[in-house]
């Protein structure tokens, strides 16, 4: 098979079988919600269908290991996107029987909601194996959708619809930025696969110097938007207060980390090249995405938006490891990123089993929880210290590697604003550890448990976070082997 | 040698043991019983043993010169983490030379000494058990820092101690003034560790390695630019500063002591805050290299020193008055060090440890007997508790430089060395210092122990305190009174030891440091330390009458002390106005656009713009969007005026 | 590869466009702004201009419901559009053109069936 312009097409389908199989799988669940009554199955047949889907998706993924094929020039098979593959499911699965009590009590539209999550895991992962500027605008395009969308499905909270439609809209003026972004790039480099763009850009041969940075400049602030970068970052507290706290979970991991796996190839790969051309570019965002999401968040009193303002700083250490690409960099990055996304999965698993109990979400409720949940207190600790960069945990070892890397790229001054930032983190994060530890329970003051699935999600949470702490070999050696397809 | 069971390839077993004690009483503790407090003093006890053994090794080794003193070839490690082939390792290493084995017998005994001071001090407490468990986490931690071969893992250790001063001194977390100090401590040395971790950083950039020895050797070949390694090596002396609650981070400590007394008898006393002294002891050659760098040290040293003396003569609170002389003394170390005293700075850790911690217990004796803190409310208790008050003597005679006790001889050495190799007017303000740490001394021991009780009804209830805790404060005394000498040189070799500690403890560029008691200049010491003392009860003795004139002569001046030279007020000010004004402002766009959606939010826009533009009744989205075109526009500036 | 200029030559005749454009509209406004008579009374402001009065507001509810309707009508519609070239090709292009166009309408074909078990065609 061969396209117009002569070049062979591999068309192996089973290269996609995760996705193809997670999008069976979204039918499935879908079909088996809307004829639920029909078929006889109960409301948890869903999460268990999904959670069979996502584990068949990643044996499937697990195959590919060490491959280097690409699909029909349009997506790549290798070790990043398998590790990327890998990190979606596992989010997705966690994120499911983690908030499996919260959604049948306070989700509409089951069904929906389950098959749009597993829909933007897709996406998500087509983002990270993407080799063509429109797949990868398309992968975004699917895994945005269904989180819009998602983010509206919080029963009775009208919070939940204007932030979805806020996200919508803003969301619209990004992609049009990213699109007009791509455009230019398309117009730089004569094409839209990556390899190409690369050679164009390379060659030394073209003057559109002009055209280039403006593209730049959209790109950047089309992905700086799906990052939350300041100063594209204002949909994100809204719509991680608005949204349904499983779904804020969910972004502030997937699509994050989706966004920056996209970075990561484009930053890496085609505009390699121009890297004296946005270096400038992502340095200032960086600075002002740390500076101002660790200020701000100084001054929250919601949890969820004090989590989105703290998981706003974190992208400013990551676009850091942006600025000094190189594989050193890169792979810390990737570890990074999967630090990150387990101790912020630990912090919501447990705020969600805490909402789940009381239905609050403001910090000074959580007053005392060392006493009625001490276990709780405890995950949630943990998973706060290790955000705040705590020896022992996650947070500090990844954060220490990225930073060392990007000191050997050359970036001290970075690395120094950095630490800054991350000492005035450390102040806000405080502050909810002594609600919990240092106040008299309101109220009720007696101990309660947590449902099993709570149990599961926030233990397996808080064994990731001391394990990447204490020994993080094998996650390095998993990133090592995934960021070298894009540098060789 | 004869005992070969535990030598010193094997210390990683010491906080081994405590951090078993921890997660043991921390979370079985409830099915223990007592709470698990035997446990911990067991264990401890253990520790204690098997650094007496190590002791016997290394003096051994010592004998056999099996290695130089400090660049010491007895180092165990293996790789914790091995990532990037080689280009991230970190090892877990421990490194035992001479400064090693100063700093374990101080960790393991007054550790065990306030453990079993605990039992007394801490009966019939709430969560009793877990004070047990977060006193052997922070044991520990401070085990593993002394330990440490190389730099990351002695910045997690460090982490682990400051963690561990979080919890307990937010112990009583029902007082808000605890759980604020609390906060205060962790945040304030937390801005000294940023500056740590930036020096390990910098330090590692240019050798690629966190061993400590190391980076010694290469600072010694001369790798380091000289800039670059005043830099590093200022960043490294914050995270020290911090610690030690060095000017002008000192803030933290007078706070601190809202912790349980044993607490600060171990960590705001004899361990966690000479964790500074010790980083900067152990990179001492490295800072030989950069003289510029170490004179800060030294400046710092002598600023703190004669400014927490002089703050420690107005503090009313007993506590607090040992908290300020805690600071002053480190004071004397880091200015020892800052002259490149190792020996000195090292020989007065190792003897303030042991009398400090006497005076720390000494005063929870008080409080436990009166429940009364302030001085102002003591008064004549040498009646009613005669061992505690003898006790709290000797150890108040050793603080003040009196011969014969500990710290004469360790002071002395100081005031020595600074008047040799240091500027003369460094000379003067510790002489100074000296002086006034004798006064205030003296003030303390008179108004808790002699004239008239000043609160009849603390009088009336005060009583001696049990034997499980004047045990405690009797071993202490006694040592108070007899390590002075012992290690002193000559001394010690007659009973037995392989030499005075300035045989032992020395850079290996300057060779042993001998101490000679130079009698004249002794003889000034002592002069300066007695008049102190007679100034003191001049002042103080009976009714105080003449200190309180005294207080009416310079009201200014005693304001200015009793307020700490303002700083406290400075610091909340710089944070409230600064820091979070600067998050006001910032946060004051995202207030207006965000915090007032919803209804209330489109109505007023509803009303602004009017009926025409319904269609943007949508909360302020366009302000969102002028945002991102703003940002748009911005980063193509930046793109067309970098390139 | 093409030169900056000419790329952006080639856009020269749609900015001229664009200006003229521009020109022409607001001219014409202008223009009957300065030429037309005006009247300024009562019966201009209403809606027929003839002092006729509406019984109703203009803005009507629309049963949210259409919209369901319209989406799925647009949805089938788009269809067709990808549907008339490919009838075109795909003779040409083989078993594989017709099998891609046959997945892509039963998924289009299973949403209308999720739509309708879902009650969207029902108006109530």
């Amino acid at each position: 098979m061969t396209d117009l312009l002569g070049n062979d097409l591999n068309l192996q389908y089973e290269l996609l079988g995760p996705e193809i199989a997670l999008v069976i799988t979204a039918a499935l669940v879908l079909f088996a919600d809307a004829f639920r009554r029909e078929l006889k199955i109960g409301q948890s047949a869903i999460p268990a269908i999904s959670i069979l889907g996502l584990v068949v998706a990643l044996l499937l993924s697990l195959l590919w290991i060490d491959e280097n094929k690409d699909f029909a020039r349009l997506v790549t098979i290798d070790n990043f996107t398998t590790f990327f593959r890998v990190l979606f499911i596992a989010v997705t699965v966690v994120v499911i029987i983690g908030s499996h009590e919260y959604i049948e009590r306070r989700v509409s539209h089951l069904g929906e909601f389950y098959s749009l999550l597993l829909l933007s895991t897709v996406g998500a992962m087509l983002m990270a194996g993407a080799r063509d500027l429109l797949t990868a605008y398309l992968a975004i395009e699917v895994m945005s959708f269904s989180l819009y969308i998602l983010v509206s499905l919080a029963k009775s909270d009208t919070r939940s619809g204007e932030a979805s439609l806020k996200y919508v809209l803003l969301g619209g003026v990004a992609s049009a930025m990213l699109l007009y972004g791509l455009s230019f790039l398309y117009g730089v480099g004569g094409s839209t696969q990556y390899t190409e763009i690369a050679a164009a850009l390379s060659d030394g041969t073209s003057t559109l110097e002009l055209p280039l940075l403006l593209g730049l400049a959209l790109i950047i602030a089309g992905l700086g938007f799906k990052a939350s970068a300041v100063p594209f970052h204002m949909w994100t507290p809204d719509a991680y207060e608005g949204a349904p706290i499983p779904i804020t979970a969910y972004l502030s991991a997937t699509s994050k980390a989706a966004t920056f796996a996209l970075l990561l190839r484009w930053f890496a790969g085609p505009l390699l090249p121009a890297i004296d051309s946005w270096q400038w570019m992502i340095s200032v965002l960086a600075v002002l995405t740390m500076v101002i999401g660790n200020l701000v968040a100084l001054q929250q009193s919601n949890i969820k938006r004090l989590l989105a303002y703290s998981s706003i700083g974190q992208v400013g250490f990551m676009l850091m490891a942006i600025v000094t690409i190189s594989d050193q960099t890169g792979s810390a990055l990737l570890l990074h990123l999967s630090g990150y996304i387990i101790t912020n999965l630990a912090v919501f698993m447990g705020v969600i089993a805490f909402y789940n109990r009381t239905g609050r979400e403001e910090i000074v409720a959580f007053r005392g929880l060392a006493q009625t949940n001490p276990y709780l207190a405890l995950v949630i600790t943990a998973g706060l210290f290790s955000l705040a960069g705590m020896p022992l945990l996650a947070g500090f070892l990844t954060k220490f590697i990225l930073f060392q890397s990007v000191v050997s790229g050359g970036y001290t001054w970075l690395v120094v604003t950095a630490l800054l930032a991350s000492t005035v983190s450390l102040y806000y994060y405080l502050q909810v550890i002594r609600q919990m530890y240092m106040y008299q329970p309101e109220g009720d003051a007696s101990r309660w448990r947590l449902s099993p699935t709570g149990y599961l999600a926030t233990g397996a949470m808080l064994v990731g976070v001391v394990w990447v702490g204490v020994y993080a070999a094998p996650f390095y050696t998993a990133a090592d082997r995934a960021i070298a397809p894009l540098f060789t | 040698m004869g005992i070969d069971l535990v030598g010193m390839e094997d210390v990683w077993i010491l906080p081994a043991i405590p951090f078993a004690v921890f997660i043991l009483v921390s979370f079985f503790g409830r099915l223990i019983p007592r709470n698990g407090d035997f446990i911990a003093v067991l264990g401890m006890a253990l520790v204690v043993l098997l650094v007496g053994l190590v002791l016997v090794d290394f003096q051994g080794a010592f004998h056999d010169e099996v290695f130089a003193p400090i660049a010491g070839a007895n180092t165990y490690s293996f790789d914790w983490i091995d990532i990037g082939d080689g280009f991230f390792v970190i090892e877990f290493s421990t490194y035992v030379d001479a400064v090693t084995m100063v700093m374990l017998p101080v960790v393991s005994f007054v550790s065990l000494m306030v453990l079993v001071y605990s039992i007394g001090y801490m009966k019939g407490e709430a969560r009793y058990g877990w004070y047990f468990a977060a006193l052997s986490f922070f044991v520990a931690a401070m085990l593993l820092l002394v330990i440490s071969g190389n730099l990351l893992q002695l910045y997690l250790a460090w982490e682990g101690v400051g963690l561990a001063s979080y919890l307990l001194i937010g112990f009583y977390w029902e007082r808000q003034s605890a759980a604020e100090a609390a906060k205060k401590a962790f945040i304030t040395t937390r801005i000294g560790d940023v500056g740590l971790l930036i020096g390990i950083i910098l330090l590692w950039r240019v050798t690629g390695t966190f061993d400590i020895q190391e980076i010694i050797h290469a600072a010694e070949e001369g790798v380091f630019g000289q800039t670059y390694l005043t830099v590093a090596m200022l960043f490294l002396f914050a995270g020290a500063a911090g610690k030690s609650a060095q000017f002008p981070f000192h803030v933290w400590l007078p706070d601190a002591m809202e912790g349980p007394t044993p607490v600060s008898a171990l960590i705001h006393a004899a361990t966690m805050v000479v964790a500074g002294v010790y980083l900067v002891a152990r990179m001492l050659p490295v800072y030989d290299e950069v003289l510029i760098a170490r004179d800060v040290v030294l400046y710092v040293g002598l600023i703190t020193a004669l400014m927490a003396a002089t703050m420690g003569l107005v503090a009313t609170d007993i506590k607090r008055v040992l908290a300020f002389s805690t600071v002053s003394q480190l004071g004397f170390m880091f200015a020892a060090l800052g002259v490149g005293a190792l020996t000195a700075a090292m020989f007065h850790l190792f003897t303030h440890a042991f009398f400090k911690s006497l005076l720390f217990l000494g005063s929870g004796s008080v409080i436990h007997a009166t429940e009364q803190q302030e001085v102002g409310e003591l008064g004549g208790l040498r009646k009613k508790m005669p061992i505690t008050a003898l006790t709290f003597t000797i150890g108040s005679l050793a603080l003040a430089g009196i011969p014969v006790f500990a710290g004469f001889w360790s002071k002395d050495e100081i005031l020595h060395d600074l008047q040799h190799y240091g500027p003369f007017a460094a000379y003067v303000i510790l002489a100074v210092t000296a002086a006034l740490t004798a006064i205030y001394t003296t003030r303390l021991v008179l108004l808790t122990f002699f004239g008239k009780p000043k609160n009849e009804q603390a009088y009336e209830h005060a009583h001696e305190s049990p034997p499980i805790m004047t045990g405690p404060l009797v071993i202490l005394a006694v040592l108070a009174l007899v390590v002075g000498f012992i290690t002193y040189q000559g001394v010690g070799e007659s009973l037995g030891f392989v030499g005075g500690i300035g045989e032992l403890v020395y850079l290996p560029h300057h060779g042993p440091h001998v101490f000679k008691l130079d009698i004249a200049f002794a003889a000034v010491a002592t002069a300066t330390a007695v008049v102190g003392v007679a100034i003191g009860i001049m002042y103080w003795w009976g009714d105080a009458r003449r200190a309180i004139a005294a207080q009416s002569w310079a009201p200014e001046l005693h304001q200015l002390l009793v307020r700490r030279y303002y700083l406290d007020e400075l610091y909340q000010g710089v944070i409230n106005h600064v820091v979070l004004g600067a998050a006001a402002v910032v946060a004051w766009f995202d207030k207006r656009v965000v915090n007032e959606t919803g209804v209330d939010g489109s109505t007023q826009f509803v009303g602004f713009l009017g009926y025409r533009f319904k269609f943007l009744q949508t909360g302020r989205i366009p302000h969102y969007v002028l945002g991102m075109a703003l940002g748009v526009a911005a980063l193509a500036v930046v793109a067309i005026g970098t390139t | 590869m093409l030169p900056t200029d000419q790329l952006f030559s080639d856009y020269v005749p749609v900015l001229i466009a664009s200006i003229a454009g521009f020109i022409l509209v607001i001219s014409a406004l202008i223009g009957s702004r300065l030429l037309a008579p005006f009247s300024e009374e009562r019966e201009k402001g209403t809606t027929y201009e003839c002092g006729m009065l509406p019984l109703r507001r203009a803005s009507t509810n629309v049963g949210n419901r259409f919209y369901l309707y319209g989406i799925l009508f647009i949805i089938f519609d788009v269809e067709a559009v990808f549907i008339f070239p490919w009838v075109l090709t795909f003779v040409g292009v083989g078993p594989l053109a017709y099998w891609t166009m046959v997945t892509f309408v039963a998924i289009l074909g299973l949403g209308l069936a999720y739509a309708w078990k879902k009650g969207a065609l029902q108006w109530r």
